[in-house]
């Protein structure tokens, strides 16, 4: 019997391969994670315990009613979600509140949590190894990684380099470290960020990340700092918004320039704090560097990205392109009109949960719908939204509708804006994790 | 599903946000009530409807409350009533127009009996 010590001490795990054995070692069997039991249970194991992954697990057990053996794996035991690390940073919330654990999964929906990361797929024997050499079999995947930073896209940057220059595109210990450096500047130090190329995680976010930053430099009074935010692209998302909001609250405090102006980002000296562009180099006391992304690194290990480095999938069920016994979620995959945000990772976990289920227990299957909006934060009370409703159609997913909040909007309707995306994210996070925020 | 005819008056007693100034939309109450009434009609398949509210969920959490109403636990009447208020553009919300453009009456018959059974 070949048993493996979990390095966490969190039990005894073992290889699927040695359950036969185990069937008839009586008593020694009820100790096992219920994950490793008799199963004639379908099994759904999946990867990522995010907004696209734990909603997933969760729909699966909540409407299978116990019919499905769920398996969850994250590396790590809270999850810090991104979305309102901005909210947190302009000092609105703390980080406990937007910290939160898999408890209720476990407790309320029988989902088993395994802490620890995925490190292959094998994908005929159709088990994951985890980092510790166990293996979990599945008879369906759900691969929602998320995102992994692509530091050698800019020169200069690497792992090591984000310990004083953060990207802060994953959440928590990235979203302190900005935070701290950005609390300890004094006025007249300047900041400068470098904004990725599509596609990337949240295309607002970089945007409402500024705004936040300003709020916090002017909170405090100062009127000599400057943000400078270089950009590869021309355009970004919601941008009549926020160059309103910044000429509005922040007059002559961000300095927005994009490829037409600065040329190509040449580099980053993090020891410097310099940034090179084509144009000039940008100096500044913060360097918040956000490179270029792919889906998380399981995603590319088990060959399930195509050369843009995500996921393709069926916009009608959110599976793999690659492989029928796998699907894809949230920001690891390429959903079409959708972009990469914790709601539509929400969203399409929906629509994966509904398809597995149908295809292992014989439930309904119903067409596919998705939706998504995405709030942003301009000052305090200045909220904005950008959003659609969404269906397959044309081999991708498609919008239907659109919508997005409007330049000059009275300040009673931004602040109701900001007032939903308050709830918005309790709610989120309730149907996320099975928990009240 | 029971029949009620269902007024601007009733969707406010109901605690969902009626939009300032609709009630001088001349006719407009009247729509309302004929689209209730028929959309209360239609058979629905409760498998759908907990299906079609799972997008609703990501925002009007159980516990929702201020920026966003919970709709949980509303009578389906006033579920139809505020639906049909933002298909028709009455009501004012860019999400919820969003959302009620992409849902046909089968749509909301599901989604009113699911949300009024919770
Ligand atoms: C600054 C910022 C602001 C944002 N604001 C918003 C917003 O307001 N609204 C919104 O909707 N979205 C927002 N987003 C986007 C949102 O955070 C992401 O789109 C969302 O988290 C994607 O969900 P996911 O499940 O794909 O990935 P994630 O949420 O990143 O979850 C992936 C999880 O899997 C784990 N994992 C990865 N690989 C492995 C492995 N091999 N083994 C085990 N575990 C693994 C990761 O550690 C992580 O816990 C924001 C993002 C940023 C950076």
């Amino acid at each position: 019997m070949t048993l493996i010590k979990d390095r966490r001490g969190a039990g005894p795990l073992l290889t699927r391969r040695t359950f036969g054995l185990l069937a008839g070692a009586g008593a020694a069997t009820l100790a096992l994670p219920s994950y490793l039991r008799a199963q004639d249970k379908p099994r759904v194991v999946v990867i990522g315990g995010g907004a696209g992954g734990a909603t997933a697990a969760r729909y699966l057990a909540k409407d299978s009613d116990g019919a499905l053996d769920v398996t969850l794996i994250n590396n790590t035991e809270t999850y810090t979600t991104c979305f309102f690390s901005n909210i947190y940073l302009g000092g609105y919330r703390d980080l406990q509140s937007i910290t939160h654990g898999y408890d209720a999964l476990v407790s309320q929906y029988g989902i088993n949590k395994v802490t620890g990361t995925a490190v292959a797929i094998d994908r005929d024997a159709k088990t994951v190894r985890l980092e510790d050499g166990t293996d979990i079999a599945y008879d369906r995947l759900v691969v929602a990684p998320g995102i992994d930073i692509i530091y050698d896209s800019i020169a200069g940057y690497s792992e090591e380099a984000a310990e004083t220059a953060p990207h802060a595109w994953k959440g928590g210990p990235q979203t302190e470290i900005l935070k701290t450096r950005l609390d300890a500047l004094e006025d007249g130090q300047n900041i400068v960020m470098v904004t990725p190329p599509n596609p990337y995680r949240c295309p607002p976010g970089p945007y409402e990340r500024v705004s936040m930053m300003a709020h916090v430099l002017k909170a405090k009074g100062y009127t000599q700092s400057k943000i400078f935010v270089l950009d590869p692209k021309e355009t970004f998302s919601k941008q009549a918004l926020f160059q309103e909001g910044w000429e509005t609250h922040y007059p002559g405090m961000v300095e927005w320039y994009g490829p037409d102006v600065i040329g190509e980002i040449a580099g980053v000296d993090v020891a410097a704090g310099a940034v090179e562009t084509g144009f000039d180099t940008f100096e500044g006391a913060l360097l918040n560097i956000i490179p270029a992304q792919r889906a998380g690194a399981i995603a590319v290990e088990a060959d399930l990205v195509n050369e843009t480095g995500f996921c393709p999938i069926d916009a009608a069920s959110m599976k793999s392109s690659a492989d029928e016994n796998i699907y894809v979620i949230g920001d690891a995959s390429i959903a079409g009109d959708m972009p990469k945000s914790g709601f539509s990772a929400n969203s399409q976990a929906k629509v994966a949960a509904m398809s597995i289920r149908a295809e292992l227990t014989g439930s309904s299957a119903f067409p596919a719908r998705y939706a998504n909006t995405c709030w942003s934060l301009i000052e305090t009370d200045d909220g904005v939204k950008v959003g659609a409703q969404y269906e397959p159609a044309e081999g991708k997913i498609t919008a239907t509708s659109t919508f997005v909040s409007q330049p000059g909007e009275t300040a009673e309707l931004r602040k109701e804006t900001y007032e939903e995306s308050v709830v918005w994210y309790d709610s989120m996070i309730a149907d996320t994790f099975g928990i009240t925020a | 599903m029971v029949k009620v005819f269902i007024t601007l008056a009733a969707a406010m007693l109901a605690g969902l946000p009626v939009p300032a100034g609709a009630e001088e939309k001349a006719g407009a109450a009247a729509d309302v009530e004929a689209y209730v009434q028929r959309v209360s009609e239609l058979a629905v398949d409760p498998a759908y409807g907990d299906y079609l509210s799972s997008p609703c969920t990501s925002c009007h959490g159980a516990n929702a409350a201020g920026g966003i109403p919970a709709i949980q636990g509303q009578p389906a009447e006033a579920i139809i009533a505020a639906l049909y208020e933002y298909k028709s553009e009455v009501r004012e919300n860019a999400v919820m127009r969003s959302v009620a453009s992409a849902l046909s009456d089968e749509d909301v018959a599901a989604l009113a009996a699911h949300f009024s059974q919770q």
